[in-house]
C-alpha cells in the first residue's frame, strides 16, 4: 500500500485500549500528581500489566513488539490524559532501545527477558550536566580494567532514575576521540558506586520523575558492553532517531487535550449573547489550533511510517518532533487564551498542558538541535 | 383508551396467594379479572408466567394489547410473551396512542433519556409502562367478575425455580453517574448542616446527592459528590439544582440532564437559563415542602 | 459447559446524538461505537469468569450488527472469549429487538450452549428484550436482572440473585438457560495489549443475514416486529418555566405536578 491513512482494525483496538486506560486510570489522577509532584507507581505498574510499557521490545523477550506507528498511536492517546505520566511510561522504550539495537541475543535473554517479565523501569543515561545537545563531548569516563570497565561521572535530567532498576549509559573511553570514543553499557541499579541525586522539581510533567545519576568507580562487566567499544555514539543516535517520533505523538496528545477542552468550553461559554465559539476571534483561534494539530499528526505518522518501512528518517523524525512540540506550545497557549481568566487558574487543566508541552521542545534533542539536523539533512541535497 | 374504543379492560393476575391483590385491582375498575392463583406460581418464572399469560390471551376473542408496569418483572415477562404469541414489544413506554390499522404507537425514552423514539407496534403490542408516566385512577363501586384460568402444563425448568429469600435493600444512595435522579446543593444552602434537606429529598426519591464546586471546596461535601467540569459529568432524568447559581463549570457537568429543576433566590441566576422548571425562592424553605409533598404522594414517611 | 455471550456494538455514552436524515435513528456519521456499554461488558466478564472459575469449556461471543460490529466481537475476544460469530446486517439496517432475538436464536440453536448470557439491555435502544425473548425462542428458562450467579454443574442448577423493586431475590433455577445480567461480580477486565494481538488469530465466523433468516424459520412462534416511526431529540432549552406561588407548599405541589404530568420524570 503506497499511502494510506485508514488505521488497521488492530491499530484501532490498540488505540481504544490506550484511550480507555488514559481516560479511566490516568486522567482522574493527573491533576493531583501534577500539583503534588507525585510519581504514580500504581498507574505505571498497571500500564505494564496492560502491555503498554515495553512497546518496542520484541515479543520473544516479553515486550509488545510494536511498530513505531503503533507506538505513536498509543503515545498520543496516553498523552491526551497526562504528558508527564506518558513520559514515564514511554521511558522504557527509550532506555531499552540501545539493547534492542545493539544487544547480543545473550544480553537480550539475560537482561531484557527478566526485565520485561515483571514491572520494571529503565532509564536512558546520555545527557550530562555540562550539556546534552553536544553528545559527542560527554565527560563520563569508562576505563577498561581486565574483564570489566569502570565508570565515573554524572548523568543529569534522567527520566525515572529514582525508580529505575536498569540504566543504559553512554561513557567515553577517550574524550580525545570525541564521538569515536563513546561506548554504551548496561548498568543495573544495584551496581556498587551508582547513586541517585536529588529529584528535580520541574515546571511540568510533574508525574514523571527526573534526577541525576552519579557513577563513582562503578564496575561494569564486559558482558554488559553494548555493541563494540566506540560504537556508543552511533547506538545513541540510532536510538534517538527511532524514539524522537513518539515525542511528536506525545506533543500531539497534549495539544489535542488542550484543543478539545478549548472547543468544548467555547461552545458552553457565552458572551454578548452567544457562545464564544461563534465570535470570529475565537473561531479563528480554534481553526488555527486544529490546523496545527492535524499537521503535527500527519508529520508524526509519516515519520513513523518511514521508519517502519525501513527508511532512514533523520530529517522527517526531526521535523515531526520539532514541529509537533512547537505547535503544541502554540495550541496550549491559545487554549488558555480561549478560557480567559479561568485558563490561568489551576482548577482548569489547560495551564498544565502548556507546562507539560514545554518539555517536548527540550528533551530528546532540543528543538535547536533538531533544526540543525533538519538544515544539515536538507542542505545535503544541494551540496 | 380501551373504554373510549368501546372495548373491554381485562386484568390478568398470575401468582400465588393473590387474594389481597385481587381486591386492590378491583378498585381500579377492570371489566373482568382473569386469575391464575396457584402455589406452583409462587416464585416469578418468566417461562411459567408467560405460558399462563398466553393461555389467558387464548381465551380472549380479540386482544388488542397487553400492558404491564415496567418493573423488573414486567420488563422480563412481556418480551417472552410477545415472542411466544407472535406479538410485538416495547418496554418502558411514556406515551401510548392507537395506531391506524390496528396496534399501538408507543413513545419511549432511549439513550439514557437523551432521545426518544416512537415505535409502531402492529401485531398484538406487549407494552410495559414507565412507572409514574401514567396516572392510575381508582373507579370506586365497580365489581368486576373474577374468572379462574386453568393453569396450562408448565415446563419442568419453570417448576424447578425456587425463591429462597428476598432481601430488602438498605436504601443506599445510588452512584452519582448512574442515578436516574440527582438532588444537588450549592452555596445557597448556607452551611453544611443544611444538606440534610438535600439528603431527605434524595431519600424519598431514591436519588443521588450532588454538590457544586463551591461547597466541595468549602469542605461542606466530599469531592465524590462534585458535579461539573472538574467533578463528575452526569445526565440523569431529573436534576434538581438547589441554591446553585450555575457557573459554567457546573453547567458543563449536568446540562445534558433530561429535565432540570432550579431552585434559587436570585431570579437572574444563570441556572434558570438551562433549567426546564424554575422556582425563585429559598432552597431552605422549598426543599422541605417538596420532600413532604413527594413523600405523602408516595405513601412513605416524611424524613 | 458451553457459554455464549451476546453483545451489541453501540454508540459511546459520550457521543453527541444527532438525528439521521430519515428521522428514524441517530446519524452514525462521526459516532464512536463501542462494546463498553455497562451491561454487555458485565455479561462478557461474567461469561469469562464462568470459564475461569467454574470450569466452563468455552466462551463464544455472538452479535447481530453491521460490519463495524466486528469490533465488539474482537473486543470480547481480546477480553478472553474463545470464538466469535457475527450475524452481519447491512450498515443501515434498523432491526427490532424481537427480530434480533430471532436471528440470534436461529444461530445459537445450532451451537453448543448451556448458558446464554446477555446484558440487561443495550445502551442505545435500552429495550432489554433479547434475553427473555431468546428464552422463549430457544425453549429455555430465562432469568433477568441477575446480579450474581453460581452454577452447579453436577445438578445443572444456578444459584442466583436478581433485582426486584425494593430489594433483591435469592433464587435458584435449572440450566441450560438464558441470563440477562444487571451487574456482574467483578468490574469488566480491560483487554491487555498482548491479548489484543492474540485475539486477531481467534476464529470469527460470519453468518449472512439471509442465512440467519433461514435458520430462524425453524423457530417456534410467528415472527412479528415493531418498527421505529420517528426519532426525536429533546428540544433545545429555552429558559425555565417559572413556578408562580404564594407558599412553599404550593410551589412544591405545582412543581411535582409538572414533573409528573408534563416532564414525566417522577
Amino acid at each position: 500500500m503506497p499511502i494510506g491513512f485508514e488505521l488497521t482494525a488492530e491499530q484501532k483496538e490498540l488505540q481504544a485500549l490506550a484511550a480507555k486506560f488514559a481516560k479511566e486510570e490516568m486522567a482522574p489522577r493527573a491533576a493531583e500528581c501534577d500539583k503534588k509532584g507525585l510519581f504514580p507507581e500504581d498507574i505505571y505498574r498497571r500500564a505494564w500489566e496492560l502491555g503498554l510499557m515495553n512497546l518496542n521490545v520484541a515479543t520473544e523477550y516479553g515486550g509488545s513488539g510494536l511498530a513505531l506507528l503503533d507506538q505513536c498511536i498509543i503515545a498520543e492517546e496516553l498523552a491526551a490524559a497526562c504528558g508527564g505520566m506518558t513520559t514515564s511510561i514511554l521511558a522504557n522504550c527509550l532506555a531499552l532501545q540501545p539493547i534492542n539495537l545493539a544487544g547480543t541475543p545473550e544480553q537480550k535473554e539475560r537482561i531484557l527477558k527478566p526485565f520485561c517479565a515483571d514491572y520494571h523501569l529503565a532509564s536512558f543515561g546520555l545527557t550530562e550536566p555540562s550539556g546534552g545537545s553536544d553528545a559527542a563531548a560527554l565527560k563520563t569516563r569508562a576505563e577498561k580494567k581486565g574483564d570489566h570497565y569502570v565508570l565515573n561521572g554524572q548523568k543529569c535530567f534522567i527520566t525515572n532514575a529514582p525508580q529505575a532498576s536498569l540504566f543504559t549509559v553512554f561513557a567515553t573511553l577517550d574524550p580525545e576521540k570525541r564521538d569515536k570514543g563513546i561506548t554504551a553499557f548496561i548498568v543495573p541499579r544495584d551496581s556498587p558506586g551508582l547513586s541517585i541525586g536529588k529529584e528535580e522539581d520541574k515546571m511540568g510533567q510533574r508525574a514523571s520523575s527526573t534526577a541525576t545519576v552519579i557513577f563513582e568507580d562503578v564496575k561494569v562487566p564486559e558482558q554488559n558492553l553494548l555493541g563494540k567499544e566506540g560504537e556508543g555514539f552511533r547506538v545513541g543516535m540510532m536510538t534517538l532517531d527511532s524514539t524522537r517520533t513518539p515525542i511528536g505523538a506525545l506533543a500531539c496528545g497534549i495539544a489535542r487535550a488542550a484543543l478539545d477542552h478549548a472547543a468544548k468550553y467555547s461552545l458552553e461559554r457565552t458572551s454578548f449573547g452567544k457562545p464564544i465559539a461563534q465570535h470570529q476571534a475565537i473561531a479563528a483561534k480554534l481553526a488555527n489550533m486544529a490546523i496545527e494539530l492535524e499537521a503535527s499528526r500527519l508529520l508524526t505518522w509519516r515519520s513513523a511510517w518511514l521508519v517502519d518501512h525501513g527508511h532512514r528518517a533523520s530529517l522527517e523524525s526531526s521535523i515531526a518532533k520539532c514541529f509537533s512540540s512547537d505547535a503544541a506550545m502554540r495550541i496550549c497557549d491559545e487554549a488558555i487564551q480561549v478560557f480567559g481568566g479561568y485558563g490561568y487558574m489551576k482548577d482548569y487543566p489547560v495551564e498544565k498542558y502548556l507546562r507539560d508541552a514545554k518539555l517536548c521542545q527540550i528533551y530528546e534533542g532540543a528543538n535547536e538541535i533538531q533544526r540543525q539536523v533538519i538544515a544539515r539533512e536538507f542542505l545535503r541535497r544541494f551540496a | 383508551m380501551s373504554k373510549a374504543g368501546g372495548g373491554e379492560v381485562v386484568a390478568g393476575l398470575v401468582g400465588a396467594g393473590l387474594g389481597a391483590v385481587v381486591e386492590a385491582v378491583k378498585a381500579y375498575g377492570p371489566d373482568r379479572i382473569l386469575l391464575a392463583d396457584d402455589p406452583r406460581l409462587r416464585g416469578f418464572s418468566a417461562q411459567a408466567y408467560s405460558k399462563v399469560a398466553a393461555k389467558m390471551l387464548e381465551g380472549l376473542a380479540d386482544p388488542k394489547a397487553v400492558l404491564a408496569p415496567a418493573t423488573a418483572m414486567g420488563r422480563e415477562l412481556l418480551p417472552r410473551l410477545a415472542a411466544e404469541v407472535g406479538g410485538t414489544v416495547a418496554p418502558d413506554a411514556t406515551e401510548l396512542s392507537p395506531r391506524e390499522g390496528g396496534g399501538l404507537v408507543v413513545s419511549r425514552p432511549i439513550f439514557g433519556g437523551r432521545a426518544s423514539v416512537q415505535v409502531d407496534l402492529p401485531a398484538l403490542p406487549c407494552v410495559s409502562l414507565r412507572p409514574n408516566a401514567f396516572a392510575a385512577e381508582p373507579r370506586p363501586g365497580s365489581s368486576p367478575k373474577v374468572e379462574n384460568v386453568a393453569i396450562p402444563e408448565l415446563p419442568a425448568p419453570a417448576l424447578a425455580l425456587k425463591v429462597e429469600k428476598t432481601v430488602v435493600s438498605r436504601g443506599d444512595t445510588p452512584e452519582l453517574t448512574e442515578a436516574p435522579i440527582i438532588i444537588s446543593g450549592g452555596r445557597g444552602l448556607k452551611g453544611p448542616e443544611n444538606f440534610v434537606l438535600i439528603e431527605n429529598l434524595a431519600k424519598v426519591l431514591g436519588a443521588g446527592v450532588g454538590a457544586s464546586r463551591a461547597v466541595v471546596d468549602a469542605g461542606w461535601r466530599p469531592a465524590s459528590e462534585q458535579v461539573g467540569q472538574t467533578g463528575k459529568v452526569v445526565s440523569p432524568n431529573l436534576y434538581v439544582a438547589c441554591g446553585i447559581s450555575g457557573a459554567i463549570q457546573h453547567l458543563v457537568g449536568m446540562s445534558s440532564s433530561r429535565c432540570i429543576v432550579a431552585i434559587n433566590k436570585d431570579p437572574a441566576a444563570p441556572i434558570f437559563k438551562i433549567a426546564n422548571y424554575g422556582v425563585v425562592g429559598d432552597a431552605l424553605t422549598i426543599l422541605p415542602a417538596l420532600t413532604s409533598t413527594i413523600a405523602k404522594s408516595r405513601g412513605v414517611p416524611v424524613p | 459447559m458451553d457459554v455464549i455471550v451476546c453483545v451489541k456494538h453501540v454508540p459511546d455514552a459520550e457521543t453527541r446524538l444527532r438525528a439521521a436524515s430519515n428521522g428514524k435513528w441517530i446519524d452514525p456519521d462521526g459516532v464512536k461505537f463501542t462494546v463498553n456499554n455497562t451491561y454487555d461488558e458485565a455479561a462478557a466478564e461474567e461469561a469469562l469468569r464462568l470459564k475461569e472459575k467454574c470450569g466452563a469449556k468455552s466462551v463464544r461471543v455472538v452479535t447481530v450488527g453491521p460490519p463495524r460490529a466486528e469490533e465488539a466481537l474482537r473486543y470480547v475476544l481480546s477480553m478472553g472469549a474463545d470464538e466469535a460469530t457475527h450475524i452481519e446486517t447491512p450498515a443501515d439496517a434498523l432491526l427490532d429487538p424481537l427480530t434480533v432475538a430471532r436471528l440470534l436464536a436461529g444461530v445459537i440453536k445450532t451451537l453448543p450452549h448451556d448458558i446464554v448470557m446477555v446484558g440487561k439491555q443495550a445502551a442505545d435502544d435500552e429495550a432489554g428484550v433479547v434475553g427473555s425473548a431468546l428464552g422463549a425462542l430457544l425453549g429455555l428458562p430465562s432469568y433477568a436482572f441477575v446480579t450474581e450467579l453460581a452454577p452447579d454443574a453436577a445438578t445443572k442448577t444456578l444459584k442466583m440473585h436478581r433485582y426486584v423493586e425494593g430489594g433483591e431475590e435469592h433464587f435458584q433455577g435449572p440450566f441450560p438457560a438464558v441470563i440477562s445480567l444487571l451487574k456482574g461480580a467483578a468490574d469488566p477486565r480491560t483487554p491487555t495489549l498482548p491479548n489484543i494481538l492474540k485475539a486477531r488469530k481467534k476464529p470469527l465466523t460470519k453468518v449472512s443475514l439471509a442465512d440467519a433468516q433461514t435458520r430462524a424459520q425453524a423457530l417456534p412462534g410467528a415472527p412479528a416486529s415493531g418498527a421505529v416511526r420517528s426519532f426525536a431529540l429533546p428540544p433545545p432549552k429555552t429558559g425555565a418555566k417559572m413556578i408562580e406561588y404564594q407558599t412553599p407548599d404550593e410551589a412544591a405541589e405545582k412543581l411535582v405536578k409538572l414533573l409528573r404530568e408534563e416532564a414525566k420524570v417522577l
